[in-house]
């Protein structure tokens, strides 16, 4: 019996590794490839024999890397911040109010989380011109915000179904307001699934490339994938560059994620368990 | 009355001294859209920054759309919201014209190389950008692996697939496809159109069939079964469905590939890694022994000017800055290509002995922009890549080319 205990063990342990490999190796190669001159044509999961800063050197001229990296951060934070609190402030009335309408509102946002963003980009990009909204931030935080609110407000719906409504209507006895209890009953108790919310609708603009290729079209306002899209043009694409450059602009997400993921497997478990 | 007249010429001289000392120095902010980074981006930005000391009014702002550019192009055009100044990249009639200025009565316009005319001028003569270079484009070939291989220089088809077929013995890639993205299997066919449909004696009425919409699809297959040759003999990488072209210019200065049909500018970032790599470009291979090799020429680096921008003094400004011989020598230099204005001299560095070599070869104008509605480059895209991915068949590709022909023609 301990023997196949300890059998089992083994294998999970041994397949965890291999799954935790595959997922490290790309970032394995482009720390490789990152580290290498353009001229090395070793294989790339061999490391180089003179490792060179070069590529990063290369990748941070002229603060472009660092700048990308500033407005892809105002972008995600403004953006999550609003898509938290529009999110939460929605879901808390439809996760409360059984009624058709409040069903069928949810149904509708469920229905525009399968509409394809780009299918309706041409239009968006003319009413975007029409209000003045290229080349902007805010351009890009609203269109952000449209399509992170509907993800937020289902997973806020969910999870608020999870609380008891007993809270809310103890507060109630007590003589709280509908804004009072959720701001000091219902939010602090939306701390895991906000972290899920934060971090899925987080990343999905951290790593947005289409909307912000057409909306940020200014130098000065690229964001890091579209920095780092200029490492690759027709007749003129540095790998090794790029690859440096990737491997800084991953970091910051990195620790972000580090520091919240404990908050965001809870936020994932909680939200799916009504 | 002769005083008369003399003072009434001093005045018209004062006046037009005084208006000349008070004309109004340029102001503005330009926006230029280029897809240029790396050396051509350095070089570019070189030329805006010259353009700006010596107008120190006008704020130019480059935004550079890389690779997404025509996408990018075509959203714009959709929002009638161009940039000022912006690159054509071959298409300044066909797709860019109604959007353009025309241009015929700028200084340098009178000095476009003749070559070009054909390809950049529409039907009442007017020419709508600044052509800084024209592209010759035939195949890239790795010189140093053709002469180890004992090959010569291939001239028709038989020859091409027979240097292909010595090189897979070899163990090298004949001819390298980075499919991922999926103009590389589109300029096969569109670079080898030509041998089969504008090369022989029946080039003329095959020509005006595809402009007249009475060409016969039929004859498109042989286009289709070139690329699928290439496939079948496993001439072509084995990861041609998925690879990257940033591998292109790598797997030419590593001696891995043969030949890459692509442009010239491959060549100038391949030698940007290994300057002393033996490369070149050859003419594309002709149907047959009675007909000649031939290269394709056509509008490269060019810009126009948006017809509703709000600065075209500024706009046209640049152009004519631009339009130096120092600055399309820079330009044609970086891009590997031969300068679009006469008078120009460029050292095209290792390029010149294959300028040289084939400045006498038939030049035939790039396929799609000529015979075919604007739109079919993506239709080309599509096929080519299910070509090559086995997703579909001669047959089924070339319906599909007719198809999209017919729709979009009918769409003029």
């Amino acid at each position: 019996m301990r023997k196949r205990n300890i059998r089992r063990a083994l294998v999970k342990n041994l397949l965890s590794l291999l799954i935790i490999a595959i997922h490290i190796s790309p970032f394995y190669v482009q720390l490789i490839m990152a580290l290498k001159t353009r001229r090395d044509f070793s294989s790339r999961w061999v490391p180089p024999a003179s490792p060179t800063l070069d590529n990063f050197t290369l990748a941070l001229k002229g603060g472009e890397l660092m700048q990308s990296i500033l407005n892809t951060a105002i972008i995600v934070l403004i953006a999550t911040s609003l898509i938290i609190v529009i999110g939460a402030m929605s879901g808390y009335p439809l996760a409360r109010y059984g009624t058709k309408f409040s069903k069928t509102l949810s149904l509708l946002l469920l229905g525009v989380m399968m509409v394809p963003p780009l299918s309706v980009l041409v239009p968006l990009y003319r009413e975007l011109v029409m209000i003045k909204g290229i080349n902007t931030f805010w351009g890009i935080i609203i269109l952000s915000i449209t399509y992170g609110l509907p993800t937020s407000i289902f997973m806020y719906t969910n999870f608020i179904h999870t609380i008891p409504v007993a809270l809310d209507e103890a507060a109630l006895l007590d003589g709280c307001s509908k804004y009072t209890i959720f701001f000091r009953i219902i939010m602090p108790s939306l701390k895991p699934v906000t972290a899920s919310v934060a971090i899925l609708t987080g990343i999905n603009i951290w790593n947005d490339y289409s909307f912000q290729l057409y909306i940020l079209q200014k130098p000065k306002l690229r964001t890091i994938t579209l920095m780092l899209k200029t490492f690759f043009t027709e007749g003129n694409t540095n790998l090794n560059a790029a690859a440096a450059a990737s491997c800084l602009a991953i970091l910051p997400l990195i620790v972000i994620y580090l520091f919240l993921s404990k908050y965001f497997v809870q936020g994932v478990v909680d939200s799916a368990v009504k | 009355m002769k005083k008369a007249l003399c003072l009434l010429l001093m005045a018209a001289m004062l006046l037009s001294g005084i208006a000349a000392a008070h004309a109004e120095p340029l102001s503005g902010e330009l926006i230029i859209a280029s897809r240029y980074t790396g050396v051509q981006g350095d070089a570019f930005t070189s030329i805006i920054e010259g353009f700006q000391a010596e107008n120190p009014g006008v704020k130019v702002e480059n935004q550079v759309f890389t690779s997404d550019y025509e996408d990018l192009m075509k959203a714009k055009m959709a929002a009638n919201d161009l940039p000022d100044v912006f690159m054509t990249h071959g298409w300044s009639i066909m797709r860019y014209k109604e959007y353009l200025l025309p241009l015929n009565d700028e200084p340098w316009a009178k000095d476009i190389v003749q070559g070009l005319n054909s390809s950049i001028l529409d039907e009442d003569g007017k020419v709508y950008v600044l052509p800084n270079t024209i592209a010759w484009t035939g195949v890239l070939v790795q010189n140093e692996l053709l002469n180890e291989l004992g090959l010569e220089i291939p001239k028709t088809v038989e020859e091409f697939m027979h240097c292909c077929e010595v090189a897979k013995d070899a163990g090298y890639v004949g001819v390298y496809m980075a499919g991922k993205d999926t103009r590389s299997p589109a300029y096969v066919l569109n670079l080898i159109a030509p041998s089969f449909l504008l090369n022989g004696a029946d080039a003329a009425e095959i020509g005006a069939s595809l402009q007249d919409g009475s060409f016969d699809w039929g004859k498109w297959a042989a286009v289709n079964e070139f690329l699928m040759a290439l496939k079948d003999n496993g001439y072509l990488n084995v990861d041609c469905a998925t690879a990257d072209t940033a591998f292109q210019s790598e797997t030419l200065v590593a001696k891995e590939s043969l030949f890459i049909f692509q442009r010239n500018s491959v060549l100038v970032e391949a030698w940007d890694i290994d300057p002393e790599a033996d490369l070149g470009f050859i003419p594309l291979p002709a149907k047959d022994a009675s007909e000649e090799a031939y290269l394709v020429g056509g509008e490269s680096q060019a810009f126009g000017i948006w017809k509703d921008s709000k600065n075209i003094d500024a706009a046209k400004a640049f152009l004519a800055y631009m339009a130096r011989p120092e600055n399309i020598k820079l330009i044609a230099e970086v891009c590997g290509e031969a300068p679009g204005l006469e008078g120009v001299e460029v050292d095209s560095g290792n390029l010149t002995k294959w300028f040289e070599a084939w400045a006498a070869t038939k030049t035939l104008p790039w396929f799609d922009r000529v015979y075919l509605p604007s739109g079919m480059w993506a239709t080309m895209r599509d096929t080519g890549s299910a070509l090559i991915g086995g997703e579909s068949t001669i047959e089924k590709a070339g319906e599909t080319m007719q198809a999209s022909y017919e729709q979009l023609r009918s769409q003029k």
